[in-house]
C-alpha cells in the first residue's frame, strides 16, 4: 500500500510540477508573442487553464496524502485522544466527497466528450478527467490515513502538527 | 429541516469537528443535493466551472515568485537594504509589509496574490525579526486586502459591470479608504512593535545603505517589470505575475546562482501543493455559492433587511453586516455576483448612491478574505507562516476591527469615500 | 404537485433576454401550473455551465448566445460569421419558427445529443466595434490594433482578416485591459458596451453591425420529458411569443442606448460598411464548407 501510494504521489509531483512549468511558459509566450513578435495568439489561455486545473486537482490529491488540508483545529494540542479520534472522524468524513468525486466525475468526463474547449476545440472530457483520477488517488491515500488515525487511536500517540493548518 | 439549514449546520458542525475544510464544504452540499433530490453531478460540475478561471492564474506565480526570491537569496538582499533604510524606525518590517502591499495593491487587482508574494518574503523575515508569528501572518493577510480596494480592482470592475455603476467612480472612491486602512495598519504595528519590545537597529551608515542598495537593484527590475508593463500596457496583472517569474528564475538561477537547475523540480511541486490547496478550497466553495443562489436564498435576505430598518444609515449597516457574514464562506466575486440584484434594489429604496453603496460592499467582502473559514488570504498567509487559524484569527481581529471603523466612518460621513469622485467624475452623479 | 421551471441567462437588466424571459413566464404560468423561477445576471453559472446543469437534470430553460452554446452544438458557430444577416428582416426571417434555419438547428441541437431542446430562436442586439485610440471607420484603421475577440478561433480570424491583432481576454478583463493598453478595440453589443461602461476606457463606438446576436431559448430534455402534452405546446408557444419580445426589445434598446452614448461623450461613428463587408465575405464559403453547411450559407443568402 504505502509502496503503491508513494509510486503514485511521485508521478503526480512529476506530473503537476511540469504542468506548472508548461502554463508559465505558455503565458510568458502570449506576452513575447503579442507585443514583440506580432502574432495572433489565442490557445493559450485555453492551454494554461487545462493545466492550472489538472495540477490543482492532483496537488489536492497528494495534499490528502500529506494531510496538509486546510482544518480547524479547536482543541489544543494537550487533548491527544479527542483529536486522535477527530482526525479519524475527519478522514472518514472525506469518503462521501471523494465517492462523488470518483463516480460523478466519471459521469462529469463522459459528458466532456460532447463539450469542446472553445479556441482548440478538444472535447473537455481531457480537462474533467482530472476530477476521477484524483478522486481515485485521494480514496488510495485515505485508506493508508485511515489505518494510521486508527492505529494512533489504539497507541495513544500523538499526531504531529498538521503543517500549514488552518 | 429547511435546505439551507442542512447546508449551513452540517457545514459548521463538519469544520467544528476538525473535517478538512473543502471537505466539509463538499459533504455539507452534498448532504444538502441529497435532501433537495437533484443528482450529485452537479457538485463537480460546479467545483470544475469555480477553478476555470483566468484570473486564478496569478496566485501560483505569485506564489512561486515567493519562494524563488526566498530560495534565490533576493529576498534578504531586499530585506537587507529596507532594513538599513528604515530599520531603525519602531516596526520596520511591518511597516514595509503594508507599504510593499499598498503598492502592490496599486499595481493588481488580486488580494491573493498579494498575500502570496508579499507574504512569501515577509512572513518568515517578521517571525526572524522577532514578531509573533500569528502577527505577521495576520499583517500581511489584512495589509493584503488593500489589492481589492486601491485601484486597479477586479472585483470593483465586476461590481461595475454587473451592478451598472461606474467603474472608474468606484476606483476612484476606493483611494482614500485604501491610504486610511494602510494608515492605520501601520499605526497598529507601531504599537505592537513596541509591546513586543522589537528592537529598532542603530541608523545604518550611509556606506550601508549605498551597499545594500546596489545588492538589491537588480531585484528591483521586478517591482518595475511588474508596474511598468502594466501601465504600458504590455500585459495584464495574471501575465505579469507570469513575467515576473521568468524574470524571477533568470535573477535567482542566472545572474545569483543561488538556485541550481537540479533544485527546480522540488521548488515547482512545492508550489503545486501550496497553490493547490486554497484552490481546491474554492472550488468547494463554488458548489456551496452555487446552491445558495440555486435555493433562491438571496430574495429572502432582501425581504428580512427591509422588515428592519428603512433608514440610509440603517440599511447600510445591515448590508455591511449581511456581506461580513456572506463573506466568511462565498469568494467576493461570486457574493457580488448573486447579492448584488438585492443590495442594489435596497439601495435604492433606501436612497442610497449607487458608488458609495459599491465601496461599502466591496469593502466589506474583502474583509472576507482574512475571515475563516473560506478567507483566501489568510489561508495562503496561514500556509506561509505555518500557524494555525484560530490563533492568526485573534491576532487579525484588531486590524479587521481598524477597516471596519473606516467602513463605518464612510457609512456616516458619505463625502469621506466620495470626495474624489464627487470632484473627477461628476458625470456619474447626474443627481448632483 | 406543480413543478417550478428554474430559468437562466448570463446578464442583468435591462437586456432584451430578460425581457424574453419575463414574457416567457408571464405566459407559462397564465396558461399552466408550472411556476418560473427567472434567475439572471449569471447567478446559476456561466452558459456552459448552465448546459451542463440542464444535462444534469437542475436547470430547466436557459436564454443566451448561440456562441456561447457551440462547445456543445458546434453548428453555431455560422452564427460568428460577420455580416451574415443584410438587416433586420433576413435576420427575423431566420428566426421564424415556421422558418427552414430554425428548423435545420432545432434538428442539429437535437442530433448534438447533450440534453438540450430548442425552443425558439431569437436576437440579443447589434455588435459593434469599440476603440480606445480612435474612430475606425474602415478595416485600414485596425490595421495591427491589438483587438479582443472572445477564445473562438472563428471569431479570431475573421477580425485577423481586416489586420487587427487578436487576443482572447475574459470579458472581466476587458476594462483594465483597455484601460492600460493591453488591448485597444473590441466588439461587443451595444448594451454590453454601455451596462459594463466600457465607453469610460474605450470612448469610440462606431457602427460597424457586423453581427445581430442570434440567440437561443432552450429547454432540458430531462424537463421536456416531465411536462404533459398540454404543458409543452404551452412552453412552445411561450418560447415563440418571448423570442419575438426579445427580437423586438433588442432593437429598441439599441436605439436608445445609442443616442444615451452620445450623451456620455462618446463619439459615435458611421463606418464604410461596404469595406468590412468586403474583408468578411470571402471567408463566408470557406467556414461554411469546413462545417457542412455551405447549403445553409445559401439558404440564408436567400433569406435577404
Ligand atoms: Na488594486
Ligand atoms: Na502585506
Amino acid at each position: 500500500m504505502r509502496a503503491i501510494n508513494g509510486f503514485i504521489e511521485w508521478v503526480f509531483m512529476f506530473v503537476a510540477g511540469s504542468l506548472f512549468a508548461v502554463f508559465i511558459t505558455t503565458i510568458a509566450y502570449q506576452v513575447l508573442a503579442r507585443n514583440y513578435l506580432g502574432i495572433s495568439v489565442n490557445w493559450t489561455d485555453e492551454v494554461a487553464l487545462l493545466c492550472f486545473v489538472w495540477s490543482v486537482f492532483l496537488g489536492a490529491a497528494v495534499a490528502v496524502r500529506r494531510q496538509v488540508h486546510y482544518v480547524v483545529e479547536l482543541l489544543p494540542e494537550e487533548f491527544i485522544t479527542t483529536n486522535n479520534a477527530l482526525r479519524l472522524f475527519g478522514s472518514l468524513a472525506c469518503l462521501p466527497v471523494v465517492y462523488v468525486l470518483v463516480v460523478h466525475g466519471q459521469i462529469f468526463t463522459g459528458m466532456g466528450l460532447r463539450r469542446s474547449s472553445i479556441s482548440l476545440g478538444i472535447p473537455l472530457a481531457y480537462v474533467f478527467a482530472a476530477i476521477p483520477v484524483s478522486g481515485l488517488a485521494m480514496a488510495l491515500f485515505l485508506i493508508e490515513v485511515i489505518q494510521t488515525d486508527l492505529r494512533r487511536l489504539r497507541t495513544g500517540g500523538a499526531g504531529e502538527h498538521q503543517q500549514g493548518d488552518l | 429541516m429547511p435546505p439551507i439549514l442542512t447546508l449551513i449546520a452540517s457545514f459548521l458542525v463538519l469544520i467544528a469537528l476538525r473535517v478538512p475544510i473543502a471537505f466539509a464544504i463538499g459533504l455539507a452540499s452534498i448532504m444538502t443535493i441529497w435532501q433537495l433530490g437533484i443528482p450529485l453531478t452537479s457538485v463537480v460540475n460546479q467545483m470544475f466551472a469555480s477553478i476555470n478561471s483566468f484570473p486564478l492564474l496569478a496566485v501560483p506565480f505569485f506564489l512561486l515568485l515567493g519562494r524563488l526570491m526566498n530560495d534565490g537569496g533576493i529576498t534578504d538582499r531586499l530585506l537587507n537594504f529596507a532594513d538599513a533604510t528604515v530599520g531603525h524606525i519602531r516596526g520596520g518590517l511591518g511597516h514595509i509589509n503594508v507599504m510593499v502591499s499598498m503598492m502592490f495593491a496599486s499595481l493588481s487587482g488580486s488580494a491573493a496574490a498579494d498575500t502570496a508574494s508579499v507574504g512569501g518574503v515577509l512572513i518568515p523575515a517578521m517571525k526572524k525579526a522577532g514578531y509573533p508569528a500569528p502577527f505577521a501572518v495576520a499583517l500581511t493577510a489584512a495589509s493584503s486586502v488593500l489589492g481589492g480596494i486601491i485601484p486597479p480592482s477586479i472585483l470593483m470592475v465586476i461590481y461595475g459591470a454587473f451592478g451598472n455603476v461606474s467603474v472608474g467612480a468606484l476606483f476612484l472612491g476606493g483611494i482614500v479608504p485604501g491610504i486610511l486602512i494602510g494608515l492605520s495598519q501601520m499605526g497598529y504595528t507601531y504599537v505592537v512593535a513596541r509591546k513586543f519590545d522589537i528592537k529598532p537597529q542603530q541608523k545604518a551608515s550611509l556606506r550601508r545603505v549605498a551597499e545594500t542598495g546596489l545588492s538589491a537593484a537588480p531585484p528591483m527590475i521586478l517591482p518595475i517589470v511588474i508596474l511598468g508593463g502594466i501601465t504600458l500596457g504590455v500585459f495584464t496583472a495574471t501575465e505579469a505575475a507570469a513575467i515576473a517569474v521568468v524574470v524571477g528564475l533568470l535573477l535567482s538561477m542566472g545572474l545569483y546562482r543561488a538556485i541550481r537547475p537540479s533544485a527546480l523540480p522540488r521548488i515547482f511541486s512545492d508550489s503545486v501543493i501550496a497553490y493547490s490547496l486554497p484552490m481546491f478550497a474554492v472550488a468547494s466553495a463554488g458548489i456551496m455559492g452555487w446552491l445558495i443562489s440555486y435555493l433562491g436564498i438571496a430574495r429572502e435576505v432582501a425581504e428580512f433587511i427591509l422588515s428592519i430598518t428603512e433608514t440610509r444609515i440603517g440599511l447600510t449597516l445591515m448590508i455591511t453586516a449581511f456581506m461580513l457574514i456572506i463573506g466568511t464562506v462565498l469568494s467576493p466575486v461570486t457574493a457580488v455576483i448573486i447579492f448584488l440584484p438585492i443590495i442594489q434594489s435596497i439601495g435604492t429604496i433606501g436612497g442610497i448612491d449607487q458608488v458609495h453603496l459599491g465601496l461599502i460592499v466591496v469593502l466589506s467582502l474583502m474583509l472576507g478574505l482574512v475571515t475563516p473559514p473560506y478567507g483566501i488570504c489568510l489561508l495562503i498567509a496561514t500556509q506561509i507562516g505555518n500557524v494555525s487559524t484560530p490563533r492568526a484569527f485573534m491576532a487579525i481581529l484588531p486590524l479587521i476591527g481598524l477597516v471596519l471603523a473606516i467602513i463605518v466612518a464612510g457609512i456616516v460621513l458619505p463625502a469621506l469615500f466620495m470626495f474624489l469622485p464627487w470632484t473627477f467624475l461628476p458625470d456619474a452623479f447626474p443627481g448632483r | 404537485t406543480a413543478q417550478t421551471l428554474r430559468l437562466a441567462t448570463v446578464v442583468a437588466p435591462p437586456h432584451p433576454w430578460i425581457d424574453a424571459a419575463e414574457t416567457f413566464k408571464t405566459e407559462v404560468e397564465a396558461n399552466t401550473d408550472l411556476t418560473v423561477e427567472i434567475f439572471n445576471g449569471g447567478q446559476l453559472g456561466n452558459d456552459q455551465t448552465v448546459v451542463d446543469e440542464m444535462r444534469i437534470g437542475t436547470v430547466d430553460v436557459m436564454i443566451g448566445g448561440v456562441q456561447n452554446i457551440s462547445p456543445f452544438v458546434k453548428k453555431f458557430e455560422f452564427f460568428s460569421l460577420n455580416y451574415l444577416f443584410d438587416g433586420m428582416d433576413s435576420f427575423r426571417a431566420a428566426t421564424d419558427p415556421d422558418g427552414e434555419v430554425f428548423s435545420f438547428f432545432k434538428q442539429e441541437v437535437a442530433d448534438a445529443g447533450v440534453g438540450l431542446n430548442l425552443l425558439a430562436l431569437t436576437g440579443g442586439g447589434t455588435r459593434n466595434l469599440n476603440a480606445s485610440s480612435g474612430p475606425v471607420t474602415s478595416p485600414e484603421d485596425l490595421d495591427g490594433v491589438k483587438m479582443r475577440v472572445t477564445g473562438s478561433q472563428l471569431d479570431a480570424e475573421m477580425w485577423q482578416a481586416t489586420g487587427a491583432l487578436t487576443t482572447s481576454l475574459p470579458w472581466t478583463e476587458v476594462y483594465t485591459g483597455l484601460q492600460t493598453g493591453v488591448v485597444n478595440a473590441f466588439e461587443s453589443t451595444i448594451s454590453g458596451y454601455y451596462g459594463g461602461r466600457l465607453y469610460e476606457v474605450a470612448k469610440f463606438h462606431n457602427k460597424t453591425e457586423h453581427q445581430i446576436m442570434m440567440s437561443h431559448i432552450s429547454i432540458s430534455e430531462i424537463t421536456w420529458g416531465r411536462l404533459s402534452e398540454e404543458e409543452r405546446a404551452t412552453v412552445e408557444a411561450a418560447a415563440k411569443l418571448a423570442a419575438e419580445r426579445g427580437t423586438d426589445m433588442g432593437e429598441q434598446y439599441d436605439n436608445e442606448l445609442i443616442s444615451k452614448l452620445e450623451e456620455q461623450g462618446v463619439t459615435v461613428s458611421e463606418v464604410d460598411k461596404q469595406a468590412f463587408i468586403a474583408t468578411a465575405s470571402p471567408l463566408h464559403e470557406e467556414y461554411a464548407e469546413r462545417l457542412g453547411m455551405s447549403d445553409m450559407l445559401e439558404t440564408v443568402r436567400n433569406l435577404r
